[in-house]
C-alpha cells in the first residue's frame, strides 16, 4: 500500500469504525481483570466485550453498582447498552445490588479496572479532567476530578482512552493533576499503585512507562507523522509500531449485539454532534420502550417498567 | 409516626442551613435520580447563600448556581455525563462567582463516613500527589499506633439538610430505591435532617422491595411525582436526553451572551 492509499484509508474510516477499533483494543486489554466498572458508554462496552470474548469470569458493574449476571451473555437474552434506561435494563441482570461504597471498596483494595476518558494527558502520564488553565481561575472549567485521584493511588494501573487524539488532549504538561503519572511528587510520596498504563486513542494504542509514552500499534492507515503532529510531546516507538489488529468477525458480531444503536459513536464526535446524536438515539430508545416494558413484565419479581407512578392522596 | 412533609419544610431548613453556612446535600448521581423538584423549590423560593454538597452533581447544581443562589460548592464532579460539562457551573467557576471546593469522589464518601459516625476526620490515601493536595481539603495525619504510618485525611462532612429522590416511600419515612442507590444511604445518614422526595407514597404491605432508609433516618417524606425532572428514576423514567439537551442549549446560549457582554465591557475600559 502506498502512503497516499494508507492515508486515505485512515481518512475514510467512519467514526463508528474508529470507535469499533478502539473499543476492541480496550476489551483485549482486560483479560486479567477481576471487577470492571465504567462512567461512560465506551468503557462499559469494552468491559462487556471483554466479558464475552476474553475474560468470562470478569464481574462487570453494569450501571455503576449492578454486577451483571453471566446469563446476560450466555443465553443471548438481549442485554445491551442503553443511553437513557441503562439502570432499568441492567436491573433484571443484577446478581447483587451494590452501591458506590462497594464499588470504591474494590478500588481501594486494588481489584478494580476502569477505562477513563480524560481531557488532558501529558508526557509523564498525568491526567486532568478538572480545569484548563489555573484551577482557581480556570480558562475552561471541566467536570471535576471525580474518582481519578483515588484511582491513581489504588488501582493496579490507570487506563485511558482518548476518542479524539489531538494536540490539546496531549499537552506536554497538564494544567491540573487529577491523577498523577510518573511524577517526582509521586516518587517522593512513596509511589502507590495506579501508575498510567495503556492508552487507546482514535489513532492507535500506546503505553506509558517511566520513559514516557510508547506506541504499541497504530490504527490501519495512521502514519507516525500524524501521531507526532497530534501529540504535544515525543512519542517513542512510532517508526516501528505495527498496525492495530482489525476488528474480527466475532468482535463485530458482539459489538452489534451489545450496542445495536452504536452508542459508542457518541464519545468520538465533537461535543455538539455528539449531543445531537445522543438525542437521536434517545428517540430510538423511546420507540423501543414498549418492547422492553412487555419483556420486563414477563419477569416475576421485578417492577413493571414504563408505568407512570400512581399518586395516592 | 407520620412524617409526611411539604417542599416548604425542606426549603425552610435549607434557608436556615444557608444562614448558618452549613451544607445542603443532594442525592443521586449525574443525570440519575436527582431531586430536581427540591432544587426547583429552592430556586422559586430564592434561597440564596447556599453551600451545596454535590458528590457527583448534575443539573440540580447547575440550576441553583445559574440562579445565583449558591455561595460554595463542595464537589468531585458536576456534569451531564455523556453530554459533557454543566454550563452554568462552568461559567461560575470561570468568573469566580462561587467558592469551589474540589474533593475526590472517594474523599467525599470518606468525609460522609466521618460525618455519619460523628468523628472529625477520615484517613485516606487517594489524592496523594494529585492537585487536590494543593487546592483541596487533604491534610497529612500520622497514625498514633506503633506501626506509625503517615497518610492523608479529609474532614467530616455533616450536611445540615439532605434531600434524596426515591421511587417510593411510606408515610412513616421508610424509603425505597429499586435500582442503583449510588452513595445515597451514606449521604442520608450523614445529614442532620434528611428529606425524601418520592414518586409515590405506598401503604404498608405495598412496598416495592427492601428499604434503603428506615423511618428513624428520615425527617420528612415529600410526595413529588416526576420529582427527578429530566434525570432518570427507574423503573418509572429513563433520562430524558431531549430535555437535558434543550436545557444545555439554552444555558450555553445565555452563558455565551454574558461572556460576550463581559468582554465588551472589559474592552470598553481599555485606555
Amino acid at each position: 500500500m502506498t502512503h497516499a492509499e494508507a492515508a486515505s484509508k485512515a481518512a475514510d474510516r467512519t467514526v463508528q469504525e474508529t470507535a469499533d477499533l478502539a473499543v476492541c483494543a480496550m476489551a483485549r486489554a482486560m483479560a486479567g481483570d477481576e471487577v470492571a466498572g465504567a462512567a461512560l458508554p465506551c468503557a462499559l462496552l469494552a468491559a462487556l466485550l471483554a466479558r464475552a470474548l476474553h475474560n468470562p469470569g470478569l464481574v462487570v458493574l453494569g450501571s455503576l453498582g449492578l454486577p451483571l449476571a453471566p446469563r446476560a451473555w450466555e443465553d443471548g437474552s438481549g442485554f445491551r447498552l442503553s443511553l437513557t434506561r441503562d439502570e432499568s435494563v441492567a436491573l433484571p441482570f443484577a446478581e447483587a445490588r451494590l452501591g458506590l461504597e462497594d464499588t470504591f471498596g474494590y478500588v481501594l483494595r486494588g481489584r478494580f479496572a476502569i477505562w477513563i476518558a480524560p481531557a488532558q494527558l501529558d508526557a509523564l502520564g498525568s491526567a486532568n479532567i478538572s480545569a484548563v488553565g489555573p484551577w482557581a481561575a480556570p480558562k475552561v472549567a471541566l467536570v471535576g476530578s471525580r474518582g481519578l485521584p483515588d484511582d491513581a493511588w489504588h488501582l493496579p494501573e490507570m487506563r485511558y482512552y482518548v476518542p479524539r487524539h489531538e494536540p490539546r488532549a496531549f499537552p506536554a504538561r497538564v494544567d491540573f493533576v487529577s491523577a498523577p503519572g510518573f511524577t517526582p511528587e509521586r516518587v517522593r510520596e512513596g509511589g502507590g499503585r495506579g501508575l498510567p498504563g495503556r492508552v487507546v486513542t482514535s489513532l492507535g494504542v500506546f503505553r506509558y512507562g517511566p520513559d514516557g509514552l510508547r506506541a504499541e500499534s497504530l490504527h490501519p492507515g495512521v502514519s507516525p507523522e500524524t501521531v507526532a503532529r497530534a501529540t504535544g510531546f515525543p512519542v517513542r516507538g512510532l517508526a516501528d509500531a505495527p498496525e492495530t489488529p482489525v476488528v474480527t468477525v466475532e468482535e463485530r458480531a458482539w459489538l452489534e449485539r451489545l450496542d445495536p444503536l452504536a452508542i459508542r459513536r457518541l464519545e468520538f464526535l465533537p461535543p455538539r454532534e455528539g449531543r445531537n446524536l445522543a438525542v437521536a438515539i434517545a428517540e430510538e430508545e423511546r420507540k423501543e420502550e414498549r418492547a422492553w416494558t412487555s419483556a420486563d413484565a414477563a419477569r416475576p419479581g421485578w417492577p413493571s417498567r414504563g408505568s407512570e407512578p400512581s399518586s395516592r392522596r | 409516626m407520620k412524617r409526611r412533609a411539604g417542599l416548604d419544610e425542606f426549603v425552610r431548613d435549607a434557608r436556615a442551613a444557608a444562614g448558618a453556612g452549613r451544607l445542603v446535600a443532594f442525592g443521586g448521581s449525574g443525570l440519575r435520580r436527582k431531586p430536581m423538584a427540591a432544587a426547583e423549590a429552592l430556586r422559586r423560593a430564592g434561597v440564596d447563600g447556599l453551600h451545596l454538597l454535590a458528590h457527583v452533581g448534575g443539573p440540580e447544581v447547575d440550576l441553583l448556581v445559574g440562579a445565583g443562589l449558591v455561595r460554595r460548592v463542595v464537589f468531585s464532579y458536576v456534569g451531564f455525563e455523556v453530554l459533557g460539562v454543566a454550563p452554568l457551573f462552568r461559567e461560575a467557576r470561570e468568573t469566580g462567582a462561587i467558592e469551589a471546593e474540589e474533593w475526590s469522589e472517594f474523599g467525599i464518601l470518606a468525609g460522609l463516613r466521618a460525618g455519619a459516625e460523628r468523628v472529625p476526620f477520615h484517613p485516606v490515601r487517594g489524592g496523594t500527589a494529585s492537585g487536590l493536595g494543593v487546592t483541596g481539603p487533604l491534610r497529612r495525619v500520622a497514625s498514633p499506633f506503633p506501626e506509625a504510618e503517615t497518610c492523608l485525611a479529609v474532614p467530616a462532612l455533616r450536611p445540615a439538610v439532605g434531600v434524596i429522590h426515591c421511587d417510593a416511600a411510606r408515610a412513616d419515612g421508610a424509603a425505597y430505591v429499586s435500582a442503583d442507590p449510588h452513595a445515597d444511604r451514606l449521604l442520608g445518614l450523614a445529614c442532620d435532617r434528611l428529606y425524601i422526595t418520592c414518586e409515590r407514597i405506598v401503604d404498608a404491605g405495598e412496598e416495592p422491595g427492601p428499604a434503603l432508609f428506615l423511618p428513624a433516618d428520615v425527617a420528612g417524606v415529600i410526595e413529588a411525582p416526576g420529582g427527578s425532572g429530566f434525570t432518570s428514576c427507574p423503573p418509572f423514567r429513563g433520562i430524558d436526553l431531549a430535555l437535558a439537551a434543550a436545557y444545555l442549549d439554552r444555558a450555553e446560549d445565555d452563558a455565551r451572551r454574558r461572556r460576550a457582554s463581559r468582554a465588551a465591557m472589559a474592552g470598553g475600559r481599555q485606555p
